[in-house]
């Protein structure tokens, strides 16, 4: 039994060293990814907010380029490095910044208005609304407790206006 | 005095409660006040603010829509008798919060009819 277990382990240890020497010699060619790496940071350096990195001789771009030029330079700049072998250009352009705008104000049209105003106004008993060009006028009487909630109602149906010309109780 | 300036308080607190896509404009000496809240309580406390600035609401000088962020909700059936502070007890929500996240259904939050599904937003 000894000497059987002795055979295993000898084994063992040959293919532990053959597999670190097949490790060993895939990475010795070309220069190291490490290696490409500096030389593209150095060419690059002039290149604000472009990043690469490089994975078995394959350089990503990344990070952000002003414009296609831009792009295409970086894209040049690391193809011409020493141990690249390929190149992806996942370099971003930012999309022009829209000029802030204030959009309209929207109302919704009178019919609009008077259906969903009837609907609100229908579970307050007392008030009555009426519409007229965007404008809706609360006439009737409301207790001050409940007159919050109706405000609040008919003012998120896009009204231009709201007058209050309720009775408050 | 402009209607901003009228209502600088109100818009201020906005931008402190961190209200989304908050947009204040002023057309035809309204106010229009819009942007999404991160909770009805936010939301309370703006309405809150300006009540106090237009008490009764009578200056027809504002038109304020403030949503609510909507998040997970649970469905729940209206039993009679039942009443949305009733159903925000059980479920540890304000009622505002059960009535901002059913603004489709409920009118008017005094009034809820049995059998009606509400969403309740779990905290």
């Amino acid at each position: 039994m000894f000497n059987q277990l002795k055979k295993i382990s000898i084994m063992k240890i040959k293919s532990i060293l053959l597999g670190m020497g097949l490790a060993v010699s895939l990475v010795a060619c070309g220069p190291k990814d490490a290696d490409i790496q500096k030389d593209i940071n150095a060419q690059i350096s002039a290149l604000p907010g472009v990043e690469v990195s490089v994975v078995k001789g394959v350089a990503t771009i990344s990070g952000t380029c002003n414009d296609e030029t831009v792009k295409q330079n970086a894209e040049s700049i690391v193809k011409g490095v020493k141990g690249v072998k390929s190149v992806v250009n996942n370099c971003e352009i930012p999309a022009p910044e829209p000029v802030a705008t204030a959009a309209p104000v929207e109302i919704n049209a009178d019919g609009v208005l008077n259906t969903s105003v009837g609907e609100v106004v229908k579970t307050y008993s007392g008030v009555t609304a009426t519409v007229k060009d965007g404008v809706v006028t609360l006439t009737g009487n409301i207790k001050r407790e409940q007159l919050p909630n109706l405000i609040k109602s008919v003012q998120e149906l896009k009204p231009k206006k709201v007058e209050n010309k309720l009775t408050i109780k | 005095m402009s209607v901003k300036d009228k209502y600088k308080e109100l818009t201020d607190l906005a931008a402190n409660l961190g209200i989304a896509n908050l947009q204040v404009r002023e057309q035809d000496n309204v106010l229009y006040v819009d942007g999404t809240a991160k909770s009805a309580e936010d939301k309370e406390k703006l309405w809150s603010a300006y009540g106090k600035i237009d008490p009764d609401f009578r200056s027809a000088d504002v038109v304020m829509n403030i949503e609510v962020a909507a998040g997970a909700t649970t469905e729940y059936v209206v039993k009679s008798g039942d009443s949305l502070s009733k159903i925000g007890k059980v479920h540890g929500v304000s009622w505002q919060t059960i009535y901002e996240a059913n603004k489709d259904i409920i009118k008017n939050p005094d009034v809820i009819q049995p059998g009606w599904k509400l969403k309740i937003p779990t905290a």
